[in-house]
């Protein structure tokens, strides 16, 4: 849905065709995109996030209240 | 050669032909309008580009028919999402999750709406849960307490900030005892007595068919839709007696300056709103009063932007619009700035606005304007769910396709002279309701210049 409710404007439309050609290489892959969400299988997840949530990955912010004043 | 030229020429005049009659104004979309036996207003639209569709459907279950009890529309139009007889609040939400749907439910000042988007492919199911959520509604107890409760911890919230209150205190002054005076989401006081029994007798008076529309557009056919609903709205039972609406009743404007003095103790600034009678919205001049409002204060590079911007510094931000209802409107002047230059925020805006009356526009900056108008707006028509809005609003406020299809002509038409009209018209001149939002103790010697001044702390 959220892929359809990009391409529902002009805008989203052109940005959508840009981003396809740049980053896959060919605008017409955007067509093939609601097939290839359908497609997808949670031990592609699976592999998506042992590959990527990985502790070497991890960056940690700590939010700490300054004690000293 | 010659004949060849001859056919070039003729082909080029029929493109250029074509072409013009293509770029002649916007046209609203094909569309179906019916309407079922028990009254139900019903507008089909389709539109094949992306397989979507989108809904939306309004009642006559707004603030102005909360009675005595203000902030039981909003609550109602909440409480509907609760669960209804073949799904409980879990399992509703459940469904809408899962398959990346959408139902939303709100309630405006005058209509209770409810808006839906989904995938095409998920049309039946979808449109089933819209029906549980429109005729079978069981407002479970337990869900309503926790939603009054989140109600008024955010009534609460909203006195940290003038920004989310002062709308309410204006239209309190300039629609007094009016039902346009009404707040949306109540105040803690009348939210704290509500029950149960107040939503379902409110649901029981206002959510009936025959007041009501709604508009789907988006990938079906319409055919198959028109079926679809007849079967499942048909059952839907209208009211008995027509809904008293006592919005229709003659709004008395104040016919002075009055000046609403809302104490915020911490307040380091002062928020404040300039208003005055606005217009309703089917008002034959309601897109020449957009181009002139533009100008004056709609968009970035207005003059009162200009003025309390850029040139003086006395605030980030300031605008004008006209909020429009079905019977009244109102007029407003909004910006903020700094306790300390709160007169001279305040005197700035009223002669930016002089300066509107007395020199009128020109003409360079009255086609940026109309130029800016025009570029705005097809991008507020595009998707399924503006369209579907777009439907509900005619039906609502009693305007036609002339207003898609005559947009363009009205802008272009209008030229200075009946500019500088629309500003005699329409933009107030004389007599000011203002709400200042911010410390008192700082300002009231300020606010006493304007008006009458009424005193309260922020509620």
């Amino acid at each position: 849905m959220e892929f359809y409710n990009q391409v529902e404007t002009i805008n989203g439309k052109s940005n959508n065709i840009g981003t396809y050609e740049v980053f896959f290489g060919d605008y017409k892959k955007m067509f093939d995109a609601p097939n290839n969400y359908n497609n997808i299988k949670v031990a592609d997840v699976q592999n998506v996030a042992k590959k990527y949530f990985a502790k070497s990955n991890r960056t940690v912010g700590v939010l700490k209240t300054n004690t000293e004043e | 050669m010659k004949r060849i030229t001859q056919k070039l020429i003729v082909i080029c005049l029929f493109l250029f032909t074509f072409s013009n009659l293509s770029a002649q104004g916007f046209k609203l979309p094909e569309h179906t309008k019916f309407k079922l036996p028990n009254g139900l207003t019903i507008y089909l639209m389709e539109q094949h580009d992306v397989p979507v569709i989108s809904v939306s459907a309004v009642l006559p279950a707004g603030a102005i028919y909360d009675q005595e009890k203000n902030g039981l529309a909003f609550l109602t139009a909440k409480a509907l999402k609760h669960g209804t007889k073949n799904f409980s609040k879990s399992k509703l939400d459940e469904e809408i999750d899962f398959i990346g749907a959408f139902i939303g439910t709100d309630a405006s000042k005058e209509f209770a709406s409810v808006s839906s988007k989904f995938a095409a492919k998920d049309q039946d199911k979808m449109l089933n849960l819209i029906k549980e959520i429109l005729l079978d509604p069981v407002f479970d107890v337990a869900e309503f307490e926790k939603e009054k409760s989140r109600l008024l911890v955010g009534l609460e919230q909203q006195k940290e900030s003038p920004r989310a209150v002062i709308g309410d205190y204006f239209d309190k002054l300039l629609y007094g005892n009016h039902v346009y005076g009404n707040e949306i989401q109540g105040n803690n006081a009348s939210v704290e007595k509500l029950t149960i029994d107040d939503v379902k007798s409110f649901y029981n008076t206002n959510y009936k068919p025959n007041q009501a529309a709604i508009s789907i557009v988006g990938d079906f056919s319409t055919k198959e839709m028109k079926s679809k609903l007849t079967a499942l709205f048909s059952k839907w039972k209208k009211s008995e007696n027509e809904l008293e609406n006592l919005a229709t009743k003659s709004i008395d404007y104040p016919a002075e300056n009055l000046v609403m003095l809302v104490n915020k103790d911490d307040a380091k600034e002062t928020t404040f709103f300039i208003g005055a009678k606005g217009i309703p919205r089917n008002n034959p001049d309601f897109v020449a009063i957009e181009v002139i409002n533009t100008l004056f204060g709609g968009r970035f590079t207005s003059m009162l932007n200009d003025e309390l911007r850029v040139n003086t510094g006395l605030t980030y931000g300031a605008g004008s619009r006209f909020n429009t209802l079905k019977n009244g409107g109102s007029f407003i002047i909004s910006t903020f700035t700094a306790s300390k230059t709160t007169e001279a925020a305040i005197d700035k805006s009223l002669e930016v606005l002089n300066k509107l009356h007395t020199n009128g526009i020109d003409e360079k900056s009255l086609t940026s304007a109309k130029n800016y108008v025009k570029g705005q707006f097809p991008p507020r028509y595009e998707t399924t769910s503006q369209l579907a809005n777009l439907l509900t609003q005619m039906f609502w406020y009693n305007f036609d396709a002339s207003f898609i299809e005559n947009f363009e002509k009205n802008v272009d038409s209008l030229d200075l002279q009946n500019a500088n009209q629309i500003i005699a018209d329409y933009f107030p001149q004389n007599i000011f309701q203002f709400v200042l939002v911010g410390k008192s103790a700082d300002i009231k010697k300020i606010a006493e210049k304007y008006g009458k001044v009424t005193e309260v702390n922020i509620k």
